[in-house]
């Protein structure tokens, strides 16, 4: 079973025409059939977005810088250490402490606090591949937020001569538009608002959606120039794929455009399932766990219902009270079956004993005095 | 082009979902495209089912369109419904049902949506109903004030 029969095909759309004219078709990228893991996913994004921080800390002496003392007691004075001298109000003033009017803070930020970190290779790799999987989803990108109901396929290829040759933004927008993308840059325009926060007066004053990532195995740097004054849109070379783009806020599911050299490079990049990856030394495509997920069609198939037994449906045992083996006859002959056989008998036994009985009392009643005397009386004739 | 299973996109959806309603008072409500009820569970979901349905308006203010989830959706987003229209002003409940009863039941195979569909149907028809009979909602006079 040769790869290109294993995986899926996907149309590679003309730029100049749109959905209407099909290019060709590639074959699926393995990455794109990679696991997705959210768990990895969320902790290297956690870490990595770390490492774009800048320091802050309070100056380091920053309310130290005193020949304060304690006057210790007996002078009427609470014990924190008093600035020295005279002749001004700051002379017998509290210094030092946190509760202090010019003191040092507590705790204060220090400049070698640990502010990246670091993230195991295999660890950011195998993000990017779930990332890059769960962005060929329609379900996921649109469970992110992206507008996505326009869009021709997903993944959504873009190829031809034509994309080449935009230098233009308007031209962009076109292109977008064409694709069914603008939903989306739509959706993020209207969200521009102001931040929330000290940071609007920070210089991040506006906050804004994400919109479409396009990946692109651009050297010039025309296209990404076109397209990166619209709104939202954000482009990424397919040799430095990034994380923090294919994941914002650590959530999978980036609606991503590709051109299609940046698409045919993929299985070159992160490898096959039966070849390794070119590019990235030692690395192999994570596996699941489980290669057919489908647990329900598993369950359900013909091999596994042929051999498994029929459901058994009175399961629950309804009676929850107990019954009294000595007032309830069936709950004795469960613990006694002799109990059935005994108890049959005493019954024949005591029909017997009515029987006789009424045979005595009838004879007892049709042997009266009187009658053997009318009897008698009778024979006498 | 990758098929998940619903299962395993019910696992990544259920958690975060751009979908789920915040609002204080709709817990358990999604704005999904194709959710019958607009609630947040594996059956209705319209993300983590490969056969979904929804309910949407339609052309005209009354009419509504049953969407019904392609197999192709999970690959071409552009083509994902597949709609039909119910004339629910002009012909009614009665009229309309039979064709969600047949669709659910028999050709799209959901039946187990089917009552749930009906149901919106109805609700939708009699709240139509109230309006074409020009019933207006009068505010209950709730204080001592009225």
């Amino acid at each position: 079973m040769t790869d290109a029969a294993a995986r899926p095909t996907v149309s590679v759309f003309d730029a100049g025409e749109g959905e209407s004219k099909v290019l060709g078709n590639v074959a699926l990228p393995a990455v794109l059939t990679a696991p997705i893991r959210t768990d990895v996913v969320h902790f290297v994004h956690t870490n990595v977005a770390k490492n774009k921080r800048q320091a802050f800390c309070v100056k380091t002496d920053a309310g130290m810088d005193y020949a304060a003392e304690s006057w210790g007691t007996g002078r009427a004075v609470s014990r924190i250490p008093r600035v020295p001298g005279g002749g001004t109000h700051r002379s017998g003033q509290g210094a030092f402490g946190n509760m202090c009017r010019g003191g040092r803070m507590f705790n204060p930020t220090r400049i070698w606090r640990k502010w990246h970190r670091r993230v195991n290779k295999n660890q950011r790799r195998y993000a990017t591949a779930s990332a890059l999987a769960a962005s060929a989803v329609p379900a996921l990108v649109m469970a992110r937020g992206h507008a996505i109901t326009e869009v021709p396929e997903m993944p959504l290829v873009i190829g031809g001569g034509q994309l080449d040759e935009i230098k233009k933004t308007k031209q962009a927008v076109e292109l977008l538009d064409l694709f069914g993308a603008s939903a989306d840059v739509d959706r993020v325009k209207s969200s521009k608002k102001i931040r929330a926060g000290k940071g609007k007066m920070r210089n991040r004053r506006y906050v804004m959606r994400r919109g479409p990532l396009i990946v692109h195995a651009c050297n010039s740097p025309d296209m990404p120039r076109a397209f990166r004054n619209v709104p939202g849109v954000q482009l990424c070379h397919v040799d430095r794929l990034n994380i923090l783009q294919l994941a914002p806020g650590g959530h999978v599911g980036r609606f991503v455009i590709w051109t299609q050299d940046a698409f045919e490079k993929l299985d070159t990049i992160f490898g096959t399932l039966t070849e390794k990856s070119t590019e990235k030394k030692g690395f192999s495509l994570p596996r699941a766990v489980i290669s057919n997920a489908d647990v329900d069609r598993i369950i359900s198939s013909e091999e596994i219902q042929k051999v498994i037994r029929p459901v058994r449906t009175n399961l629950v045992k309804r009676s929850a009270r107990k019954k009294n083996p000595l007032r309830n006859l069936g709950a004795m002959i469960e613990l006694n079956p002799y109990k059935q056989a005994h108890r049959r008998a005493e019954l024949a036994a005591a029909k017997q004993r009515s029987e006789r009985k009424e045979k005595i009392k009838t004879k007892r009643e049709t042997n009266t005095k009187e009658q053997r005397k009318a009897f008698y009386a009778k024979m006498l004739e | 082009m990758v098929k998940l299973s619903d299962n395993l996109l019910w696992q990544l959806t259920k958690g975060s979902n751009a979908f789920t309603v915040k609002a204080k008072g709709c817990d358990g409500l999604t704005r999904e495209p194709f959710n019958i009820t607009n609630e947040v569970s594996p059956k209705t979901s319209g993300l983590a089912n490969s056969k979904a349905v929804g309910m949407v308006a339609g052309d005209k203010p009354g009419n509504l369109k049953l969407t019904l989830k392609t197999r192709s959706a999970d690959v071409k987003p552009a083509r994902a419904a597949h709609t039909a229209a119910l004339r629910l002003h002009a012909k009614g409940f009665k009229k309309t049902a039979p064709t969600v009863k047949k669709l659910l039941e028999e050709n799209y195979y959901r039946e187990d949506l089917s009552a749930l569909a009906l149901k919106r149907l109805f609700l939708n028809a009699k709240a139509n109903s109230r309006k074409a009979a020009g019933k207006t909602y009068k505010a209950k006079p709730r204080s001592n004030k009225a």
